[in-house]
């Protein structure tokens, strides 16, 4: 976890590009399993595994709802109100589900594995001055957000238009308080030179490793895709999962893909385990 | 050498009066020079023409020098990276949201090399004991840290100035002893020039080569701290802001060496038979009339995870009577002010009210009370026959001023009307000295007796229940204090009782006399 915590800004940014990208553009629901069950494990060993529930919960609802709206398909299960319920409206319905919850999953690792001073310095690199607007937002708006709760309570506003008016209030208050961050910024020289950005993460052997293996399994998932590995067709009736060797080889390259943080976290389990 | 000098300068803001007239100062590197001054004496302008990227607009005549050249010659990049800057709301002087960014924040801006700023970034953090902190986000540090914070990303430029404005005056005594002492090792260790404003002295006096005193923007007095007696006549208003020692050194009638500290005031003869000569500084303790609001072991906590604030605190507010509650950080003080007037539900223990008790809670920061655009609308809102309120606050001069615009006292008491025109019987204030120089605490110590007090119109008198860090406040307003430790009222007792009895939270009198 700590490693994972720690891990350099790029690595972790490239991974979720490549993985959350996968998800949402797969058809095949070799993919979709693969993606739901690498989340899921992260989920469970990062200690939130009752999240990796709404994954199987969203597949069955999407499975359940979808045959009302879609009546394409040819395997008719039966009939209600004489509309026909197909085997491929619900097959499609359930990958749906797990492809949406899926990306859901990693949505929830980016918050908590890819904090906010990682992608400032992803677009500190860029342009310093994004960084720095980013790393100021990212400040301001919690204590916006609490400053609008303590002036709610002491003021106590009971209608909405009083609400409105003390927000306001809070809102003009904290615009008169930020003249004092500017003057902050300007006695501390920001401006009067070309900015330098400062970095907490150093890139070494360990993050070419890492980066390595993303950029190579992730590149070559994209070539077996194209190569046209994984194709699945729902409708009219549902295609057979083939096992051909772009298949195989997409699996296999997309399947490592999803597991690796895992791999990191139990081989940093292990050690941990070996150290006491 | 001089690194500053100011040669007769005069300022005035922009369609407003004079700020400062005919200030001459030489400062020598090195030294240490503490400038006080009431509210509105121009020490704060004087602070901000020493750093031109902070200069206000207005009409100035005469120079400032910085190292011999006219300060506004400087190069941006050298004003910024030698003259260091720090203001006095913690909070609002942070502009980036982890602890190492804001350290290194004035370094990227200057243009500091990446491999550089590594090392000054961790030197700091070392010298300053903040290496604890620097992953974390800057919003969940304490007003001290955050202070602290402040002064060490000034410091990573290697400033030969730092200018210091107020910094100590939103922070509890133990976090601005800490602030100070931080502020004198650089001053020690770096032989960094230090000019700072300040309204609390006791901490202050015995680390400062130098005493200049303001008064309606003219340098009344410039001397070292122990001349100061001999400077200032011993009724003048600005002796209520000095140390107990040098007060009381000064009513003795001493006029040469002013000890500076409790330590040198014990064994100064002047001062110690000033000390026992002086009468109690207590007010005649109140029993008071009807109980308002009773609170039994009351226990709060803020979440599921969270360790209880509050732990079988227990408390009684009765009409008539100031109640001052002591008690150092974390302590639970403002969470009883809080559940005491409703804004927090105890988990355990109740709050019992007498009937149509009206509760009225003024925060630490009196702005969050504030809604309007000027000082009249704000009392208008409030209820039609305002006048004779602002009248009884000494707000008829400020009625057209904008909140904001205020100083703290005159914050404080627009904040405080606003509240006593709705007649509350219990009033709660959160820490009302912050920021206030001495004239404005003692005028609000006798507002708080004035409120409590039954009027000559047959008004009955309201409660009053204070939180505060200042002993000399509680002493001369309260008619009962209380010490919270960890949660729980430890010990209850009029002042006259508890100061002298207490060791650490007593007055500074107190511990002349012990």
């Amino acid at each position: 976890m700590r490693s994972l915590e720690r891990a350099h800004p790029l690595v972790s940014f490239l991974y979720l590009v490549a993985v959350m990208g996968m998800t949402v553009f797969t058809r095949s629901p070799v993919l979709a399993v693969q993606s739901a069950v690498g989340a899921s494990l992260l989920l469970m060993l990062s200690g939130s595994g009752r999240l990796a529930l709404m994954i199987p919960i969203f597949a069955a609802a999407s499975a359940l709802t979808n045959p009302i709206f879609s009546h394409n398909g040819v395997t008719v299960l039966f009939f209600v109100n004489d509309l026909p319920v197909t085997a491929e409206a619900v097959v499609y319905g359930a990958v749906f589900g797990t492809v949406l919850a899926a990306a859901c999953a990693w949505g929830i690792c980016a918050v908590r594995f890819v904090t906010s001073d990682k992608y400032i310095w992803l677009f500190g690199r860029i342009l310093p001055s994004a960084g720095l607007v980013l790393s100021c937002a990212l400040r301001f708006l919690p204590l916006l957000t609490r400053r609008a709760r303590s002036f709610a309570a002491v003021q106590g506003a009971a209608t909405l238009k009083q609400q409105l008016h003390t927000f306001s209030a809070c809102v003009g208050y904290s615009a008169e308080l930020a003249m004092s961050s500017a003057d902050s910024m300007n006695a501390r020289g920001y401006g009067s030179a070309v900015r330098t950005s400062y970095s907490v993460y150093s890139f070494g052997r360990r993050e070419c490793i890492a980066l390595a293996a993303v950029i190579l399994l992730s590149v070559a998932a994209v070539v077996m895709t194209v190569l046209g590995g994984g194709e699945f067709f729902y409708y009219p009736a549902l295609s057979e999962l083939k096992t051909r060797p772009a298949d195989i080889a997409l699996y296999i390259s997309f399947g490592a893909l999803t597991l690796l943080p895992t791999a990191v976290i139990l081989r940093e389990k292990m050690k941990i385990l070996n150290i006491e | 050498m001089n690194i500053l000098s100011t040669n007769n300068i005069s300022f005035t803001y922009h369609g407003g009066a004079a700020a400062l007239s005919g200030v001459t100062l030489d400062i020598p590197e090195g030294s240490f020079v503490t400038v006080c001054g009431e509210s509105g004496c121009g020490k704060s302008t004087l602070l901000r023409l020493m750093k031109p990227a902070l200069t206000p607009r207005g009409e100035l005549s005469g120079e400032l020098f910085y190292c011999g050249e006219l300060i506004s010659s400087l190069s941006e990049k050298r004003a910024a990276s030698e003259i260091g800057f720090v203001m006095q709301d913690p909070e609002s002087q942070i502009v980036t949201d982890k602890v190492w960014h804001e350290l290194a924040f004035a370094l990227e801006s200057t243009g500091v090399p990446v491999g550089d700023m590594r090392r000054r970034v961790a030197e700091m953090s070392c010298y300053f004991g903040i290496e604890e902190l620097f992953e974390r986000d800057t919003a969940s540090l304490s007003g001290g840290q955050k202070q602290l914070l402040n002064l060490a990303s000034a410091a990573a430029l290697h400033p030969k100035l730092l200018i210091l404005d107020e910094p100590t005056s939103q922070l509890d005594p133990i976090a601005a002893q800490g602030f100070i002492t931080a502020v004198s090792r650089l001053n020690r260790d770096f032989g960094v020039t230090v000019v700072i404003a300040e309204h609390r002295l006791e901490e202050l006096l015995h680390v400062s080569d130098r005493l200049v005193v303001m008064e309606k923007g003219r340098v009344i007095a410039d001397c070292e701290p122990r001349g100061i007696c001999g400077a200032l006549a011993a009724d003048h208003p600005m002796m209520a802001a000095m140390p107990v020692s040098v007060r009381l050194y000064s009513l003795g009638g001493g006029r040469e060496a002013a000890p500076l500290t409790v330590r040198e005031g014990r064994s100064d003869p002047v001062c110690s038979a000033a000390a026992a000569t002086l009468p109690d500084p207590y007010p005649e303790s109140r029993a008071g009339g009807e109980l308002l609001l009773s609170a039994r072991e009351l226990w709060v906590s803020y979440g599921r995870n969270q360790p209880d604030v509050l732990k079988s605190a227990s408390i009684d507010v009765k009409r008539g009577r100031v109640y001052a509650v002591l008690g150092g950080n974390g302590s639970g003080k403002t969470t009883l002010l809080k559940t005491l007037c409703g804004m927090i539900k105890p988990l355990g223990g109740r709050v019992k009210r007498a009937k149509s008790c009206a509760c009225a809670y003024l925060p630490q920061d009196p702005c969050e009370l504030f809604a309007e655009d000027t000082v009249k609308e704000e009392l208008s809102s409030v209820c039609a026959e305002w006048q004779p309120t602002a009248e009884r606050f000494g707000l008829c001069g400020l009625l057209g001023s904008h909140p904001y615009d205020l100083s703290g006292g005159e914050r404080q008491r627009l904040a405080l009307a606003k509240l006593m025109l709705k007649q509350p019987d219990v009033l709660l204030l959160d820490e009302p000295t912050k920021g206030m120089d001495a004239a404005a605490k003692a005028q609000l110590c006798q507002t708080l007796r004035s409120i409590s007090d039954d009027g000559a119109d047959g008004a009955v008198g309201a409660a009053v229940v204070l939180v505060t860090h200042d002993t000399e406040l509680a002493a001369a307003c309260a008619d009962i204090c209380g010490l919270l430790f960890g949660g729980e009222m430890v010990c209850e007792a009029p002042p006259s009782e508890f100061f002298p009895d207490s060791y650490f939270y007593t007055t500074p009198l107190c511990r002349m006399r012990r």
